[in-house]
């Protein structure tokens, strides 16, 4: 009796104790199957490629995780660490690309059987100096290309400028001083409903991926200094509507005609104008802005302990080299991938309705051919976004009198978060 | 009848002991494995590299650190001390019999506790907004200034909104437990004091704040856990970059930062070791202080 009681209690507790612990297990598919994959993202937007890929593969399973937010990467780390739950195949943002490159748990792509390197000469160079680690391997690829424009309002510059012709506006805006120029006028004319620019990020968007270091030294480019200037001048001639990225004013102003120029990378069409203008279709224009830039991208790797290399390969040539998936792409989704074929087949045909039928991937794929491919580090989205945004910010705000003190600002705060880097 | 002794069978153990597995497995484990790696330098990915104490040194020499930390005692103050106080006299009224309807009051005082910190965040932070806030839009519309304010570049009016926030959700909260405190006062104290010809304000200052004193001590100690942990407000409030220069960041968010942002997973751990301590030794501070005799 006494010994059942034992039993009873012991059978209890452990009753208990798994249905705690059931609640914190990790729900997922495993990929034991050699004809299933897992894929991780940060976005859906694999969703469509997965999709063709699972039609034009059948018997093929593609188990998608998307974990949106800052979590992805934290998430991601420990599993490819852990070797617990990994996915086959993940995706990188731009901004992590570089600080990952060079971890052994990508797989390497120039190597046998994936021959890499013969393929990516398809692709623009600026992207493919984000694919290779420092032994210059290719470990990530980039599906998607992201140069950038200037999207601009058609009635309002009809309006302001007597034309709404892209190439037209293009000469008119050529350089920082011209939209300055415009933004000052605009304001005035419009008794301050109209502005040039959204904000100070407006213009530094346009340098951004200039690297921060070199050879293990910060080096400060001159034209982050220069911007320092520039957006100092842009509100003191009342050239920027001030509405932060992201904010509800922002995305309002697109709807309402507020701004006339939004600098822009090729999924801007899709994620910000089309998503926060739904209503304005056609009274969009693309336009050469002073500076080609590129903005975002994300890429694509595979696990190097993965069990299903052969289909996680197969996967990743699907979504970077595959050209008739990625004409439907471009056809169905208005984005523009990295494969050069591919956009220069399109090029002279694919209009934009939203845009006012302009060709669009003709735009982009010029403006592609016009990034500059930098060297960047792991460093520089940390240096760019957490250090020299908040000093621009402070100096834009007058809380900085002196271009000095902004440089000294930049120094003190790159020894403190990289102290491994040599600081003047 | 009854037994001489206590049965001291095990079975007890089996009904505790989920508790215990958990806790080690959850609590304990985590907190012994962070300790291990604030001595190193990990980023989540590669194997993590032996520093010794050089984290606590970094954390010792990092301005950012003592920065977030002040806006963290600035900001915890201003609304501890108000919260503290008004919620107290407001609980000594609401424990009144002949305020009418206060129980429609106690329940109007909680409500803002129900709300969460984030909502609370986003909300002020429309309000605040630059060019399309609320505030700026009825200030200029009533003619009271020509452009709108810049509100969010002025470091103190961030730190005080912070506070503000922190007050508004927390002195209901203080409030209830100050009332279940009142309740548990003897009336016999408060009625011989009244046949002493004492005033409201004598039973306030002379019966009810020392008879409180240990639900005193519960909020203050608990206020400075809590305090110091501030996070979702300013973090939905500025977005979470504690602008303008950081001066609305707290102590936590830096942590959050250093920790899940820059992925610096060893550094995040130091500081948060190191504000464990300053915790403790608040906590033991005002201990001391709120139990030490009269000289």
């Amino acid at each position: 009796m006494r010994r059942n009681h034992w039993g009873y209690t012991f059978m209890l507790s452990l009753l208990g104790l798994s249905i705690l612990l059931a609640g914190c297990t990790v729900s997922g598919k495993g990929t034991g199957s050699s004809q299933e994959i897992t894929v991780w993202s940060f976005t859906d937007e694999a969703n469509y490629a997965i999709d063709k890929f699972e039609k034009k593969y059948p018997g093929v399973k593609v188990n998608f995780v998307n974990i949106p937010g800052n979590f992805y990467i934290t998430k991601l780390k420990s599993a490819l660490q852990t070797a617990s739950k990994a996915p086959d195949v993940f995706m990188l943002e731009n901004g992590n690309i570089r600080e990952l490159i060079d971890v052994p748990y990508l797989e390497n792509l120039s190597a046998a059987p994936y021959d890499a390197n013969k393929l990516i000469p398809e692709q623009y160079p600026f992207v493919q100096a984000n694919e290779k680690d420092s032994e210059g391997n290719v470990k990530a690829l980039g599906y998607q290309a992201t140069p950038g424009g200037i999207y601009y309002r058609r009635d309002l510059a009809k309006q302001y400028l007597g034309t709404d012709d892209p190439e037209e506006v293009s000469k008119q805006i050529d350089s920082w001083d011209k939209i300055f120029d415009i933004g000052e006028r605009v304001a005035k004319e419009s008794g301050g409903k109209v502005h040039a620019l959204a904000n100070w990020n407006a213009i530094s968007v346009s340098y951004e991926g200039i690297p921060w270091v070199k050879d293990n030294k910060l080096v400060i480019n001159d034209a982050y200094l220069k911007v320092l200037d520039m957006v100092r001048e842009a509100r003191q001639r009342h050239v920027l509507a001030e509405f932060d990225d992201g904010s509800a004013g922002y995305a309002a102003s697109m709807q309402k005609g507020e701004v006339m120029f939004y600098p822009g990378a090729s999924w801007a069409l899709q994620y910000t104008f089309k998503a926060n203008a739904p209503d304005t279709s056609g009274k969009w224009g693309l336009a050469h802005g002073p500076a080609s830039f590129s903005s975002g991208g994300t890429y694509i790797a595979m696990y190097s302990k993965s069990k299903n290399k052969d289909l996680a390969w197969k996967f990743i040539h699907f979504y970077n080299f595959d050209h008739e998936f990625l004409t439907e792409l471009a056809h169905d989704q208005d984005y523009f991938t990295s494969n050069r074929v591919v956009d220069d087949q399109l090029a002279p045909t694919l209009t934009s309705a939203y845009l006012g039928n302009q060709k669009h991937f003709e735009f982009f794929s010029e403006e592609a051919k016009n990034v500059p491919s930098y060297q960047r580090t792991p460093f520089d989205t940390v240096i760019n976004n957490d250090i020299y945004k908040n000093v621009l910010q402070l100096y834009l705000n007058n809380k900085m009198k002196t271009k000095e003190e902004a440089i000294q600002r930049i120094k003190r705060d790159v020894k403190l978060r990289y102290p491994e880097l040599e600081v003047d | 009848m009854f037994a001489k002794s206590i049965r001291k069978d095990h079975y007890g153990y089996f009904f505790i002991a989920p508790f215990f597995i958990i806790f080690l497995l959850f609590g304990l484990y985590p907190i012994l494995y962070s300790l291990y790696i604030s001595f190193t330098n990990w980023d989540g990915i590669r194997t993590p590299e032996f520093v010794g104490l050089g984290n606590y040194i970094a954390v010792f020499h990092d301005p950012i650190f003592y920065k977030t930390f002040l806006n963290t005692l600035f900001i915890w103050g201003v609304s501890v001390i108000p919260q503290l106080t008004v919620s107290l006299v407001l609980a000594f009224i609401l424990n009144e019999k002949f305020v009418k309807g206060r129980n429609i009051f106690r329940a109007v005082y909680f409500f803002p506790h129900i709300v969460t910190a984030a909502s609370l965040g986003l909300l002020v932070s429309l309000i605040f907004d630059w060019q399309s806030g609320g505030l700026n839009h009825f200030l200029v519309e009533s003619g009271f200034i020509h452009d709108p304010i810049n509100w969010k570049n002025n470091a103190w009016f961030m730190r005080l909104i912070v506070s503000s926030i922190l007050f508004f959700q927390y002195f209901g909260y203080s409030m209830i437990i100050y009332l279940a405190g009142l309740q548990g006062i003897d009336p016999s104290l408060t009625e011989a004091a009244q046949i002493d010809g004492a005033t409201k304000k004598h039973i306030f200052l002379h019966i009810t704040v020392p008879m409180l004193k240990p639900i005193i001590l519960f909020q203050v100690i608990t206020s400075i856990i809590g305090g110091m942990q501030i996070f979702d407000q300013p973090f939905t409030l500025t977005n979470g970059t504690g602008a303008p220069d950081r001066a609305s960041m707290t102590s936590i968010m830096y942590l959050y930062n250093v920790a899940f942002q820059s992925t610096r997973f060893g550094y995040g751990a130091a500081i948060a070791f190191c504000l464990f301590i300053i915790i403790i030794l608040f906590s033991v501070l005002s201990f001391v202080l709120t139990n030490r005799k009269k000289a």
